[in-house]
């Protein structure tokens, strides 16, 4: 990635394009303090985050950022609620706490009945849901979504685009990255990117 | 970390529910654990069993004694033709004079033994007749639960009193007093005066005493004299019948010494006046005391082995874990980039691995610990050794286990910690 500069503004929604090897995951990826620029700065709530220690950018992670895959990412052994309330868990909170706010949290993206399954026994759109459900669960400033409709079927992904669409009407910031046109449409903002590079930004 | 109780437990849940999910994987990791803990303890309850058994059986023979016993020398006779041999061997009157007089020694005990058949009216039981003195219960340490033991009156007057062991009591007299009755030797009467407490026999042959006291009758040495005189007569059954009378003086004499600092030194004065007069090797000396010093020093040498052996045991079930601990890592790679990803800490992933090993470790220890105390019980049921269990066999074996744990655990749960997020939320 080359000379990008980019300010993203508190709840905006802006959608990142490009062709695969363009470099968006990676960006998205140092969005989301996964990986560091090795150069150049990042300020992430008025935070500069390359100067942060590896237990820093876990902690930046786990209150500040929420993460959508493309492969929904939860861990199999694992309940829908205790996928959900794992942030929670990393951030000390008590048992109690975790379970009441994952419950809160589950009823958000409509799985309220769905709590005590493993996601094996769960839909490709109701796992992207729990996905969605547990990168909330620290009420994040910033939704990171790489592919989030990719494993889905259209109708299922334009459900899961309504759901993150709705929560960044209340004012949650979101960056979706994807290939796909109509998914990036929904966004107030497109950047195009190609080659490491923004190429365009409107 | 939060190091809190509930953070610790969901740690340990969560270990148990992925242990939980492998059963059979996880059973057979912590086997090596399991019987590296349970031989630990049980090799340590045999050993300190086995030190037991010597202490008490040399704590029996005094460890202010020496003891000189008569050996039959092996016959030079032609015996293939031979059915009756008459033979002379063993401790004399000299010698006992000659040992009386070293100055250190305190006093000299003799004995005269036989095993003999001893009869109640319709019972009988094989005994051993030992004839001495009446100072024989002070060396011994013989304590009397009914009675008396015999004393210089008896002694002087040759009474024909006997002071019987607790298993000759048993088995003669199983419902009824035995003081006053009268028992049987050959065709002589002997009225029983005394019953010896039961002492603890143990089956291992410490020098060359085997014998069970327990079925001792002891008779003043007078008496003996009187009714059995000095020949010993032993046959043998094999291709030939062999039938052999010896002459024998005394079969043992007990030495008790002045000073505990003097038995070595008085052992080798008696050994070199022994060995001027008998030219034929017809004696043996035992000195508890030393055989107490011989008996430590194999302790520490089977401790040591025994040591080893379970520290290599431990060994291959802690390198078992760690085995079983990297594939787990490598398996869960893309778990671990979740993890990373929602928040938790290198710490997290390290403490999330190595409550797993500890947990397998714990309850392989906790198996091993079970087991361990299972395995002497049997070994002494079947074989009839004494086993010891000591509490901190088992708390050693119990921390060591854990401590292994911990030790193979830290790689691979450092190595899952260090994986990079990005590359592990891509692995498949």
């Amino acid at each position: 990635m080359k000379e990008i500069s980019l300010s993203v503004k508190e709840g905006e929604h802006i959608s990142i394009m490009g062709p695969s090897g363009s470099g968006k995951t990676t960006f998205l990826n140092i969005l989301g303090c996964l990986d560091k620029p090795t150069s150049g700065k990042y300020f992430l709530d008025n935070i500069e985050v390359s100067s942060l220690t590896d237990d820093e950018l876990s902690e930046i992670r786990n209150k500040k950022v929420g993460f959508v895959f493309q492969t929904y990412n939860l861990i199999p052994q694992l309940t829908v609620l205790e996928n959900i309330g794992l942030p929670l868990f990393y951030s000390g909170f008590d048992e109690a706490t975790v379970r009441e706010k994952s419950l809160q949290l589950a009823e958000i993206v409509g799985l309220k009945d769905r709590i005590n399954h493993r996601p094996s026994e769960l839909s490709g759109g109701q796992q992207q849901r729990v996905a969605i459900a547990r990168a909330l669960a620290n009420d994040p400033v910033i939704i990171l979504a790489d592919e989030p409709t990719g494993n889905l079927d259209s109708k299922t992904g334009e459900e899961i685009m309504e759901l993150l669409v709705s929560l960044n009407k209340k004012g949650r910031t979101l960056i979706v990255v994807t290939h796909d046109t109509k998914i990036a449409s929904y966004g107030k903002r497109i950047i195009q990117m190609l080659d490491g590079r923004i190429i365009n930004e409107d | 970390m939060r190091i809190d109780i509930f953070h610790l437990l969901r740690i340990l849940k969560f270990g148990w529910k992925n242990l939980w999910l492998h059963k059979l994987r996880s059973f057979l990791t912590i086997l090596g654990i399991v019987f590296g803990v349970a031989s630990v303890i049980s090799m340590l309850a045999i050993g300190e069993g086995a030190s037991y058994e010597a202490r008490e059986k040399i704590k029996e023979l005094g460890s202010h004694n020496i003891i000189i016993r008569s050996v039959k020398p092996p016959s030079e006779g032609k015996s293939q033709q031979t059915t009756v041999i008459l033979g002379v061997y063993g401790l004399v009157h000299k010698d006992l004079l000659k040992i009386k007089a070293i100055p250190s020694v305190e006093k000299v005990i003799p004995t005269w033994e036989m095993r003999e058949e001893i009869w109640h009216i319709g019972r009988r039981v094989m005994g051993r007749i030992v004839g001495t003195y009446p100072d024989y219960k002070e060396v011994r340490n013989l304590e009397i639960e009914d009675g008396r033991f015999f004393n210089e009156v008896d002694m002087r007057l040759s009474r024909s009193v006997v002071v019987i062991g607790s298993s000759i009591k048993k088995s003669l007299f199983p419902f009824e007093n035995p003081i006053g009755k009268t028992i049987r030797i050959r065709s002589n009467y002997f009225r029983v005066i005394g019953v010896v407490k039961e002492k603890v026999f143990s089956s291992s042959k410490i020098g060359f005493e085997a014998e069970d006291i327990n079925f001792d009758v002891y008779m003043p040495f007078t008496t003996e004299r009187v009714f059995f005189g000095k020949y010993e007569t032993l046959s043998t059954r094999g291709p030939v019948f062999r039938r052999e009378r010896n002459l024998v003086e005394y079969h043992r004499f007990i030495v008790r010494v002045k000073d505990m600092e003097k038995i070595l030194t008085t052992s080798t004065v008696i050994e070199k006046i022994l060995r001027v007069s008998h030219k034929k090797d017809d004696y043996e000396i035992l000195v508890p005391l030393q055989l107490l010093r011989q008996t430590e020093h194999t302790k520490r040498i089977f401790n040591i082995v025994l040591g080893s052996i379970a520290a290599i045991s431990l060994l291959v079930g802690g390198i078992g874990i760690m085995n079983i601990m990297l594939a787990t890592v490598t398996e869960r790679t893309r778990e671990i980039g979740i993890r990373r990803a929602v928040g938790a800490k290198r710490k997290d992933i390290v403490s999330q691995f190595l409550s797993e090993s500890v947990i397998l470790s714990a309850l392989g220890g906790i198996v091993g610990v079970i087991l361990g105390i299972i395995i002497p019980k049997l070994v002494t049921k079947f074989s009839g050794m004494t086993t010891l269990i000591t509490f901190w066999s088992v708390i050693i074996a119990f921390s060591i286990s854990v401590a292994v744990g911990i030790t193979f655990g830290i790689y691979p749960a450092r190595k899952a910690s260090l994986l990079d997020p990005i590359q592990a939320l891509r692995y498949e």
